[in-house]
């Protein structure tokens, strides 16, 4: 299956085949995404969700096929490259949101510019953020002393505080329940959609179906 | 910036262990330090007390102690000599000046000197306020025995029998205050000085009680012109060579040279420094391992957060940096206690010495060695992180992303 959008893609993926072991074992259906377009990329456990996604944030490198991000491909950058590209274009949320406990909100906020060695350029990027999200109140705070809802907004505002090309969620939803399931992602698709980002999210949760706009599904290579 | 931020935040929730790798890294830099510091200034402190003395011509003996009672004036004679054999082998072409001292009472644990005006000579000492003596019973001060004892012109004071505080009172023999001497130093600025006829004077006095008390009589009174020591100062560098062995030519008197006297002093005390040096490395080894045990285990319980920052675009060098820069905190820290710890034994050390020996001990900080120890804590430091901050560049998004 492959999804089109009307602007230039944000997100291109062609032909993409992931190998495990030197065996290739499953195909990522050709994606083309523009801004503020979502994508849920579905598939039972073990299917290679987690692999794809890895493959299209320049972590894994697929056996074949081609990666745009940004009209950049991403497998065609050196690994220092890679890594900077990543952290500048790419948002990136995890099931368990993996903030640093040491840090504070807003440190945890910032640790995707530092990360990147990318300057904020625009001003007050961060409060913006924090304030967009509901998290001003508690930028001083350490991450574990916040709720479980108010972490899964910092690690949101982390993914979109460079301005990324593409968010790239992980299961975020695996471990909640129906209410804070619609709730985070709401969240993620409206912040992504506010910060121009297209959005990806790798999951097994058919209740997630309901909140992206199109629909894709792992192949399982023979 | 990103890995001194993350290093602080990491180091406040382990504060514990990084508190003690910093004390045990001070004090280990303290140790090292003050070996090197102070054992480098306790030779100049030795040579400022002895001042203007080449050469102690005394009695039969350890020549050390000779230097140590009557050229450093921290020891106890030995003996006594005889003033004229000993002046006849000093007065020779290549001596500046001598000057006979006889040593046996203290006032308030201050010495009191029998000598020559030519003691003066000999340490180049001028007087503050007041004249040098021309009679018995007179005293010329120095400057801080003038100091500590309250004592101005005109003064009188009591000596009493022995080289320590609280010995016998010489009450028949009430001294008066002459002079007092300008600071120089050395320590003739401890010394109460007097006509050396003054201690013979009173010490024959106080043997003639004892001998009528006891039946026993002193060697003083078998030897009327008795003396401690008699101090020389050379003319030329040239006596260094030929006055030692002049007059430990003589049956009756032994040299000794300050300068080679505290040199070999020292060299006994070399292992000294070595053991303390050695013992501030060792410290400095614990501090080191402790902060790398440390690191490890914290990098072991941070591989979440190590590969979190590769996944937001981290580069390993940018990861591996994080290990360094808590090391290099851990580092900076322990320099800083360890330095503040240095001045403060070195501080201690001074007053100690000044109170116990009156050696006036002014450590100098040679830039070279600070310099060196940074140099050495810092890679001490970064050897402590080079294996966590390896694991650390290692982290994997992967395991994280699947985790």
């Amino acid at each position: 299956m492959s999804t089109t959008g009307k602007q230039s893609p944000v997100l291109l993926a062609e032909n993409v085949v992931l190998a495990r072991g030197g065996k290739r074992f499953a195909r990522l259906p050709d994606l083309s995404l523009s801004p503020r377009q979502t994508v849920a990329l579905v598939g039972p456990s073990g299917c290679g969700k987690t692999t794809a996604l890895l493959a299209l944030a320049g972590v894994t490198r697929p056996s074949e096929g081609r990666i745009e991000i940004d009209g950049v491909d991403v497998w065609k950058l050196a690994r220092s490259g890679r890594d900077g590209f990543r952290g500048r274009r790419i948002g990136l949320v995890f099931q368990s949101f993996h903030l640093v406990d040491a840090l504070s909100v807003a440190q945890n906020v910032r640790l995707a510019a530092q990360c990147a060695g990318h300057p904020l350029r625009e001003p007050n990027r961060l409060e913006k953020l924090l304030a967009q999200l509901d998290l001003s109140a508690l930028r001083d705070r350490r991450v574990d002393r916040i709720s479980h809802g108010q972490a899964q907004r910092v690690a949101v505002a982390r993914a979109l505080l460079n301005r990324p090309a593409v968010v790239l969620a992980d299961e975020p939803t695996s471990a909640l329940d129906d209410a804070n399931t619609a709730e985070l992602m709401s969240l993620l698709a409206q912040s992504a959609a506010q910060s121009d980002a297209a959005l990806v999210v790798a999951t097994h949760d058919r209740r997630v179906l309901d909140a992206v706009e199109t629909v894709v599904e792992m192949q399982a290579l023979p | 910036m990103m890995a001194t931020m993350l290093a602080f935040a990491y180091l406040r929730r382990r504060w514990g262990q990084a508190l003690l790798s910093i004390l045990v890294g001070a004090l280990g830099i303290a140790a090292v330090s003050t070996a090197f510091v102070g054992f480098d200034a306790l030779p100049e402190a030795a040579e400022r007390s002895w001042g203007g003395v080449d050469l102690v011509v005394g009695p039969k003996g350890s020549a050390l102690d000779l230097v140590l009672c009557c050229a450093l004036h921290v020891a106890d004679p030995q003996g006594l000599v005889s003033q004229k054999a000993a002046m006849a082998v000093a007065r020779h072409p290549l001596v500046r000046v001598a000057a006979p001292i006889a040593l046996g009472d203290n006032v308030e644990g201050w010495r009191i000197v029998g000598t020559t005006p030519d003691l003066l000579k000999v340490y180049r000492a001028t007087l503050a306020r007041g004249t040098i003596w021309d009679k018995p019973l007179q005293a010329v001060l120095g400057a801080r025995a003038a100091n500590a004892l309250h004592l101005k012109l005109g003064d009188h004071f009591i000596g009493a029998h022995g080289l320590a505080a609280g010995g016998e009172m010489h009450s028949q023999f009430p001294y008066t205050v002459v002079g007092v001497l300008a600071p120089t130093g050395s320590a003739l600025d401890r010394l109460v000085l007097c006509d050396i006829e003054t201690v013979r004077l009173i010490h024959r006095a106080h043997a003639a009680e004892e001998a009528a008390e006891t039946g026993i009589a002193e060697n003083t009174v078998n030897l009327p012109d008795a003396a401690t020591a008699v101090v020389v100062s050379y003319k030329s560098p040239v006596a260094a060579m030929l006055m030692p062995r002049l007059v430990n030519a003589s049956p009756e008197l032994s040299a000794g040279s300050p300068t080679f006297e505290i040199a070999r002093l020292m060299s006994y005390l070399r292992p000294l420094t070595v053991a303390v040096t050695a013992l501030g490395l060792l410290l400095v080894a614990i501090a080191a391992a402790g902060a790398a045990a440390g690191l490890m285990a914290t990098m072991n319980a941070r591989t979440r957060d190590l590969a979190l920052l590769r996944a937001l675009g981290a580069t390993p060098a940018a990861v591996a940096l994080v290990a360094f820069a808590e090391a290099a905190i851990i580092a900076l820290a322990a320099l800083a206690l360890g330095s503040a710890l240095t001045w403060l034994f070195l501080t201690l050390a001074e007053n100690a010495l000044l109170d116990r020996t009156g050696l006036l001990l002014k450590p100098v900080i040679d830039m070279g060695d600070v310099f060196r120890l940074i140099g050495f804590t810092f890679l001490v430091a970064f050897l402590a992180a080079l294996v966590p901050s390896i694991r650390a560049s290692h982290a994997s998004i992967e395991e994280l992303l699947q985790s």
